[in-house]
């Protein structure tokens, strides 16, 4: 009778027992489809926070709690993983890898990063996001930091104090009114870049493309490089004072459009079947540098003159320290059999920025705004 | 008969060779003579071991003179069949019935035949895989010896070099061509039509490095390999902005490289060519991260 009644006992408390494990794994990760999974975490203000999923657009923005928020609508379970190498649980975390999990992963965290779906994500204002997804766009605003990858998405990132580092191999890349050092790439697609400034004086901002082009406004960061190898690049804007200006193009033109006033010295490197166009007074330097091409070859074309055909050189004004070229066209030479790199070194105003410009087969701009 | 016999004696009288005088007086001898005797049976025991040592041998059965005769009878007679079959049959049927008529020998032939051909072919199809650049004939003509290719700058290094591997030919590229090749070739290799040449030309000279090329070639190769190791993972979109990529790249590296090898003391035509060179580099490098799907890289 007693071996009876344990029996029973035994039956019905492993019952109960996978009854109360069923329930709580059905609150924890099972949602019904559409409905919209949300998982919250206090975190340390300054944060450095990861996302990352196979595919799926995900939207990361800035707010002033110290707490991230995860919502997605596509996943089944959302964790929290804390990466810190300290384990001092009485303050809130600052390193948390966000675990998004959906019906293509299961519930096995081995399979992170391979996710489908979008996630929607806030994060403390100072923190540093990392997110990553292999076919979404990312969209990033109000955080400190942000490292954005994405293979075919298109990466907008707007509102960056401290860095920011963005590539993508087919999508394009957009960053506004952000600042910090900036480091952006894209293979084959455009990279746009506006208003952004340097949050301490060792700021780069570099910029890199294969055959996407490159649009740049308003960017004064003391050292801008740009990097291409058959886009246009093209800036617009002032220049930052004493700022260094570097530009290396394969093939694509290079069009800069600086204000009238702009003071910056120009070292370019250019094919001699391209063309140097210039509006503004250049003043050929002649130490260390080739003599200027022939005066028969050197046409003026002023501001007023856009598109129509160039008038012949005026006489340039007897040079305190060299020839003034004001301004310019260099017209392509005739045919030659052999590559011929021309450089050319020159100042406008009293050469407070340095404008490097090296450009293989394509022509240079030198605008007026 | 006083004497003693002497040891060839015995050993004919051991061995049945004397007459049969001989051994009478042999047998007489041993009988009244004792050293001879001692002599004899001393020699009877050296010939019983020695039998018994070489049993084995002795057991093999030795084709005897009249076994001879029966084989020398029965080849005669096969001969002759053979010859009157002949006499009856056509030629090429008398070669085929020869042919499929196994003897033990012709077996033995026709096996190691056949092994030398499997080598053979083996070593063929090894030899057809691996043989980097063939010619193959397109028309008619049978394969083209030697004929000269002109290299893609930026994708061959200097023969016995480690960078001679990096044969990097991408759909789009400028990749190897033929002499005669057409500007549509994607493949790795190029079939080229033969055309007997007037005069022998001299073969393509090696692709000379420029300085500092060498461990960009290297390092493009290695991300190469990298890449290729499991490009059937990469998904059709990325593989298309791939290789469109890099056909753009390989168009610069060509470019720029002529241009410096056209100006060997120009320093700056020299930084286009690396600048292009880096390029590539950042380009395959953002693919292979691409491809191993990145992860989260804390």
């Amino acid at each position: 009778m007693k071996n009876r009644l344990f029996a029973v006992c035994a039956v019905a408390g492993l019952v109960l027992s996978l009854a109360v494990a069923a329930l709580a794994h059905d609150e924890k990760s099972e949602t019904k489809p559409g409905e919209k999974v949300e998982r919250s975490l206090a975190v340390d203000a300054q944060a450095v926070v990861t996302l990352c999923v196979a595919s799926g657009t995900l939207k990361v923005r800035g707010w002033e709690k110290s707490e991230i928020r995860v919502r997605s609508i596509d996943a089944t379970q959302i964790d929290f993983r804390r990466i810190e190498k300290t384990r001092d649980m009485s303050r809130p975390p600052s390193r948390i890898d966000v675990m998004v999990l959906n019906k293509s992963t299961g519930i096995n965290p081995k399979f992170d990063c391979r996710a489908i779906a979008d996630v929607d994500m806030e994060v403390p204002a100072g923190a540093t996001v990392q997110v990553q997804t292999r076919d979404g766009d990312i969209v990033i605003a109000g955080v400190a930091g942000a490292y954005a990858g994405s293979q075919n998405g298109d990466i907008t990132i707007e509102r960056a104090t401290k860095l920011v580092e963005a590539g993508s191999v087919g999508g394009s890349i957009s960053l506004k009114d952000s600042s910090g050092r900036i480091n952006l790439s894209s293979a084959g697609g455009g990279v746009e870049a506006i208003n952004i400034r340097a949050a301490s004086d060792d700021d780069t901002f570099e910029v890199g493309t294969v055959s996407g082009d490159i649009q740049l406004d308003r960017v004064s960061n003391p050292k801008v490089t740009v990097k291409t190898v058959n886009g246009t690049v093209t800036m617009s804007g002032p220049l930052a004072k004493s700022g260094s200006y570097g530009f290396t193009n394969m093939t694509g033109d290079i069009i800069l459009a600086m204000p009238h006033d702009a003071s910056f010295q120009l070292n370019a490197k250019v094919s001699d079947k391209h063309d140097i166009v210039s509006e503004f007074n250049l003043k050929y330097l002649s130490d260390a540098t080739p003599p200027p091409p022939p005066p028969a070859k050197i046409k003026t074309k002023t501001p007023e003159a856009k598109g129509k055909t160039p008038t012949p050189a005026q006489p340039p004004e007897p040079p305190k320290s060299g020839p003034v070229i004001a301004p310019i066209v260099v017209q392509k030479p005739m045919p030659a059999a052999a590559y011929v790199l021309r450089r050319v070194t020159a100042v406008c105003g009293t050469g407070d920025a340095s404008i490097s410009v090296a450009s293989f087969g394509g022509t240079v701009h030198l605008k007026k705004i | 008969m006083t004497r003693c016999l002497d040891e060839a004696k015995l050993q004919s009288y051991f061995d049945g060779e004397l007459s049969l005088d001989m051994m009478e007086s042999v047998t007489s001898h041993l009988a009244s003579c004792t050293t001879c005797a001692a002599a004899a049976r001393e020699l009877e025991e050296e010939s019983l071991f020695v039998m018994s040592a070489l049993a084995a041998e002795f057991e093999t059965s030795v084709p005897t003179e009249r076994l001879r005769e029966r084989i020398d009878a029965a080849v005669l007679g096969e001969r002759l069949t053979v010859a009157g079959a002949t006499q009856k049959s056509s030629g090429l049927a008398a070669f085929f019935s020869g042919l499929l008529n196994f003897g033990t020998q012709r077996s033995l032939g026709y096996a190691s035949l056949a092994v030398v051909v499997a080598f053979a072919a083996i070593f063929a199809v090894v030899k057809l895989q691996t043989t980097p650049v063939e010619n193959t004939a397109t028309n008619q003509v049978a394969v083209a010896p030697k004929v000269p290719t002109v290299i893609d700058n930026n994708s061959v290094a200097a023969p016995n070099t480690p960078a001679q591997a990096v044969a990097l030919p991408k759909a789009g590229s400028e990749g190897v061509r033929g002499k005669s090749g057409s500007e549509g070739a994607k493949g790795r290799y190029q079939q080229v039509k033969y055309t007997p040449p007037a005069a022998p030309k001299p073969a393509a000279d090696p692709v000379k490095l420029l300085p500092g090329e060498r461990s960009y070639l290297q390092t493009i190769a290695k991300l190469d390999s990298t890449i290729k190791s499991n490009q059937k993972d990469m998904r059709p979109s990325l593989q298309v902005e791939y290789q469109r990529n890099l056909a753009v790249v390989d168009r610069a590296i060509a470019a720029t490289r002529s241009a410096a090898k056209s100006n060997p003391n120009d320093p700056d035509a020299a930084d286009f060519m690396f600048a292009a060179y880096q390029s590539k580099v950042d380009l395959l490098n953002t693919i292979a991260d691409a491809r191993l799907g990145g992860g989260r890289g804390h």
